[in-house]
């Protein structure tokens, strides 16, 4: 009887081990595939003509979360299918003193790795700070319906709305697009989503945005880099109303926050 | 076989006290409140989601209490002694008590998302999408990573007596996550720690869970990993259940 009771514990044993070392032998047999890293100068170009995203990896030789990346998510062969069929995937060493420097002004590097998703005329989609296993970075690099924001205007466009349909402008002024999906989120609740609908026209406007230098520079936003950001509210001939720097982002505070803005821009002068 | 068919019934009623159907009651309450949160507020669209999601919270006070003293508690109590002399045998006992407790979580998981489904077919503006073969493979690696939970915390019962086993199990998770924080952010250049956040607790089932929900590749590693530690915990179970001592000369 005991015989019996140990024989199937040896089984049971026995399967354990062998699924455990054919899990271990795939696990640690080196992948074939490697990611094919396009060159940062053509990349844009290459972007727009084959109607892709960019992914910009911005890494540094001193950087142990880089370097973890390189050995896990990057060898990983999801990850490198994707990084080879759906962006034009770049990687930029902050350290390089002409394409590196470039890139931390440019976008407003700031820590190590981060992962930009760019559109083919450089305007920033999302960014992520700090290490992604392979799991995390194809839930990232998939999810790309930032579809509140989507809804909205560009700045000229939601100009000319607002001038016609005699509205304000709501502005949400950001830094970089760090927060932008916990933004979304917040803007998509329904109650912060009517307020803005009914009183004013919305647009998003990002500092490392090329085509939103400009604007930034003419109406003088984001005046501090202490915030992640700050909420406007103009007139529809671009007169100030009220501007508020960026704390909290939840939907509920922002929902205080937008309605003290409107109540406050509301009062008679 | 029919012995189960006796034992499993009987176990399962018992485990159900008073106690621990308040206590289940709580817990669904206190889990359809983050599974309608995350359906009203968008951040859950498929049942697959909310199959991943759901009950993240409350698994862990269900996960303690359900298994607590899975085996240490009857050979305290000496309902093991009665049970072995009615040519119950060893291993049909620890299967069945495995399998009670696996079904009471699982009852629990599955009350909280069908009551959080209910509730939020009152609302129009909820649209949740029911793609049944995704959720159907979400939950059944979260039941074959409840159910590795549980045959570890069966294991560690049989070794240490009380109800410190579900407690040793959870801390050991935490452990690996604190590894995992620590490794990421100091440790990633010593090769050992690396190793060893990896293998402090046996996670394949759930990583093979988000891997499917990323749209990965089949996560056949992730899977084998689950399996082998399933099999050789189930094994060590076994093993040690062999060696209880539950009253001399009473077998």
């Amino acid at each position: 009887m005991n015989q019996r009771r140990y024989n199937e514990i040896k089984i049971f044993a026995l399967i354990g081990a062998v699924c455990a070392i054919a899990a271990a032998v795939m696990e640690y047999s080196p992948s074939s595939a490697v990611v094919q890293w396009q060159p940062y100068a053509t990349a844009f170009q290459t972007a727009a003509r084959e109607n892709k995203k960019v992914y910009v990896d911005v890494y540094a030789e001193w950087c142990g979360p880089c370097k973890l990346m390189d050995r896990t998510t990057f060898a990983n062969d999801t990850v490198i299918a994707t990084l080879q069929n759906d962006v034009i995937a770049v990687r930029v060493n902050i350290d390089d003193e002409n394409i590196g420097a470039d890139v931390k002004k440019k976008f407003n590097i700031q820590a190590m790795p981060t992962s930009l998703l760019l559109m083919p005329d450089q305007q920033e989609i999302k960014r992520n700070v700090g290490y992604m296993n392979g799991t995390q970075f194809i839930e990232w690099i998939a999810d790309t319906t930032v579809s509140e924001f989507s809804h909205w205007d560009d700045f000229p466009e939601a100009v000319r709305r607002a001038e016609a349909e005699h509205k304000q402008i709501f502005i949400v002024a950001l830094q970089d697009s760090l927060i932008i999906e916990e933004l979304n989120r917040a803007f998509r609740k329904s109650a912060l989503k009517r307020l803005i609908r009914a009183k004013c026209i919305p647009t998003l406007i990002i500092k490392t945005n090329p085509n939103h230098e400009k604007i930034i520079h003419q109406y003088t936003l984001l005046p501090s880099i202490d915030f992640i950001g700050y909420l406007y509210l103009f007139t529809p001939s671009m007169e100030l109303k009220k501007a508020v720097p960026l704390r909290n982002y939840d939907g509920f505070r922002l929902l205080e926050m937008v309605q003290q803005m409107i109540a406050e821009s509301e009062k008679p002068a | 076989m029919r012995n189960y068919a006796i034992l499993f019934p009987a176990e399962f009623k018992r485990f159900w006290t008073i106690g621990m159907i308040i206590f289940a009651v709580v817990m669904i309450g206190l889990g359809l409140i983050p599974s309608v949160v995350m359906m009203q507020s968008g951040m859950v669209k498929t049942l697959s989601a909310l199959v991943s999601s759901a009950d993240q919270i409350v698994s862990f006070f269900t996960f303690i209490v359900f298994s607590a003293g899975i085996v240490g508690a009857d050979i305290k109590s000496g309902w093991i002694r009665t049970l072995l002399i009615r040519s119950v045998t060893r291993q049909q006992y620890i299967v069945t008590k495995i399998a009670v407790v696996f079904a009471a979580q699982v009852v629990v998981f599955v009350l909280t998302v069908t009551i959080a489904l209910v509730i939020v077919a009152f609302d129009p503006a909820v649209i949740v999408k029911f793609d049944l073969s995704a959720s159907s493979i979400a939950m059944a690696l979260k039941s074959a990573q409840i159910l590795l939970m549980i045959v570890i915390s069966a294991y560690v019962s049989c070794i240490v007596q009380g109800a410190f086993n579900s407690l040793f199990v959870y801390g050991c998770m935490v452990l690996s996550q604190m590894m995992d924080f620590l490794v990421m952010r100091k440790y990633w250049d010593i090769h050992w720690a690396v190793v060893l956040k990896d293998y402090i607790f046996p996670t394949g089932f759930e990583d093979a869970q988000h891997a499917l929900a990323a749209n990965m590749a089949f996560p056949l590693t992730e899977m084998m990993w689950g399996i082998a530690a399933l099999f050789l915990f189930f094994a060590a179970a076994l093993f040690a259940m062999n060696k209880v001592v539950v009253d001399s000369g009473s077998e």
